[in-house]
């Protein structure tokens, strides 16, 4: 058993900072755990498994990552990134980690006009950005038919606040709260955001996974 | 004092230099399998890749304990319960829906039993442990109490009717199965382990507490009298209406849930068992951080709870930085409080 590493945990964790998102296996990347760390605004994507092939598929993470947040790339090294308007927003971050991780390197990071189709009508919802005195502000609206697209809409704008971590500026209207724009961020985020009871429940079986209870055990009628 | 003299030190309410931070349940994560490249399922299952992942309980993350029966299939599987053996990122379970007794005439324990890939493994973990570390740290073995057994070997609905339609067959039942517990607890002793921790999971969400005293109670105290080493009785859930009981039982310690108030816990107790506890897992160790982690061991500390741990085992995608946070809030408070209960001792 007797075995020796070059950094011990503690250290590891010293120089990484704290962990802003755990995912437990990457299904591209012979499940080893993927961690997020940040550390004075510097998000660094780290596994504790060890091997080139580790690093390689970590600075895709990095890669992809960047591309469905909008996010910077580190110019010294591929695993790392930031926030470019300063504020890290861990809430809005769980989407696109998960993404990043669990979603195939294949898929190219979508473009063009921000916009999900909604899954209680027929209506597209989408968002639009505008900068007004140095914020950027984002309208969302819809087109198509809905029985009450205005309860749509405001539905998804409660979504891009609770998922998102943006403030509302209006009835339909948002923006972040460092007044960056993100409109990668808030494609990402906005398939969630129009379905929070959905998105609660997969939240809950995430956390659900690997705890250990009376329920997960079997013990619970 | 080492870190195996503090947690048998304060098992037995001795003086120590600082409390005792254990972990009677499993403190591994994905992160921590991926230090060492001993993964679930495997480390389950390998007594190498087992003993290699405990280990980093006490060499990576300061606590005072190893524990490396992470999973409560051993002794089942061993019976001949199928196990549904999951990924790195779940925990193994019997598949108690496939039930492999339904009266207890049947109850049989097979021969070989201790040499059972999955019994073995945990007996050559604990030789290796105890080999490698076991002078400073304190070995915590884990054997199943007979009420948990019944569970998965009659399935939980089976049998919490049979104990409801005839008590003295369950009687019979839980009598038969707690030969698995001492069987096994033997043989963990013999490998080298300081502790045994006895999950018996008579849970407060499932049973009164008089259901225990009727069950439980004085079978629990013939396995303190049976197995020579501390024993860290483990029950679920709200376990104040018995633990009353539990406090005449003998068994050195209880390790206490969360949805126990630790003040009326140490009330209760009086300072006739030890109590173990009670850091929430799911809530606080799995979604707060490092902040609210010191609050609750504050909280358990200022209360007098001898020694304190994780309620359960702790969630698989813990954060490292969490699990961290329980030993260096023990420190911490021991430093603010010098002149502290633990230092005097329980027996002072």
């Amino acid at each position: 058993m007797a075995t020796t590493f070059n950094e011990t945990v503690v250290q590891i964790l010293a120089r990484l900072g704290r962990c802003l998102e755990l995912i437990p296996m990457d299904p591209y990347g012979n499940e080893m755990s993927v961690g997020f760390y940040e550390k004075d605004g510097v998000i660094t994507v780290w596994s504790f498994r060890e091997g080139r092939d580790v690093d390689t598929r970590l600075e895709e993470i990095r890669n992809r990552i960047v591309g469905l947040g909008g996010l910077s790339r580190s110019r010294t090294n591929p695993h790392e990134f930031y926030f470019p308007g300063g504020t890290v927003y861990p809430r809005a971050f769980k989407f696109i980690a998960r993404n990043a991780v669990e979603k195939s390197p294949l898929i190219p990071i979508p473009d063009g006009r921000i916009e999900v189709k909604d899954l209680k009508s027929d209506m597209v919802l989408f968002a639009t950005p505008r900068e007004e005195n140095g914020t950027w502000i984002y309208t969302v609206g819809g087109e198509g038919d809905a029985e009450r697209p205005q309860l749509r809409i405001r539905a998804t704008v409660a979504g891009l606040v609770r998922y998102g971590e943006m403030e509302k500026v209006g009835d339909e209207e948002l923006k972040f709260p460092c007044s960056s724009r993100y409109d990668q961020l808030v494609r990402s985020v906005m398939p969630y955001a129009r379905n929070v009871s959905g998105t609660e429940d997969m939240l809950e079986a995430d956390d659900s996974r690997g705890q250990m209870n009376t329920g997960t055990l079997g013990f619970s009628q | 004092m080492n870190s195996k003299e503090r947690v048998l030190a304060a098992l037995r309410g001795d003086p120590v230099d600082r409390p005792a931070v254990i972990n009677p349940g499993s403190i591994m994560t994905v992160e921590l399998m991926d230090f060492v490249n001993a993964s679930f399922p495997e480390a389950c299952r390998d007594p190498e890749l087992n003993a290699l992942l405990a280990s980093t309980g006490f060499n990576e993350l300061g606590f005072d304990s190893t524990y490396h029966h992470y999973t409560i299939v051993q002794e089942s599987s061993a019976l001949g319960c199928e196990i549904q053996w999951e990924q790195k990122d779940n925990w193994p379970t019997v598949v108690m829906s496939r039930p492999i007794w339904d009266h207890p005439d049947q109850i049989k324990i097979p021969p070989g039993f201790l040499e059972h890939p999955d019994t073995l493994c945990v007996l050559k973990a604990t030789e290796i442990l105890k080999t490698e570390i076991g002078s400073e740290a304190c070995i915590i073995g884990k054997t199943m109490g007979p009420w948990s057994l019944g569970y998965h070997t009659f399935g939980v609905q089976n049998f919490l009717l049979m104990s409801v339609d005839d008590p003295e067959l369950t009687k019979v039942a839980l009598h038969k199965l707690k030969e698995v517990s001492v069987m096994f607890g033997l043989a963990q002793i013999a490998a080298g382990a300081d502790v045994l921790m006895f999950p018996d999971h008579a849970t407060g969400d499932l049973v009164s507490g008089e259901y225990y005293k009727t069950f439980l109670k004085d079978l629990h105290a013939e396995m303190a009298e049976r197995l020579p080493v501390p024993l860290i009785l483990h029950i679920c859930g709200y376990t104040l209406d018995r633990l009353d009981y539990i406090c005449d039982t003998g068994m050195a310690s209880f390790h206490f849930d969360s949805k126990n108030d630790p003040q009326k816990a140490m009330d209760i107790a009086s300072g006739r068992i030890r109590l173990v506890g009670n850091i929430n897992c799911p809530i606080t160790m799995f979604s707060k951080g490092p902040d609210e982690i010191r609050n609750e061991v504050t909280s358990c500390l200022d209360a007098g709870v001898d020694l304190i741990a994780p309620e359960c085992a702790l969630p698989l995608q813990t954060k490292l930085e969490n699990i961290l946070e329980i030993p260096k809030a023990v420190k911490a408070w021991s430093d603010a409080n010098p002149k502290s209960i633990y230092i005097n001792g329980r027996n002072n």
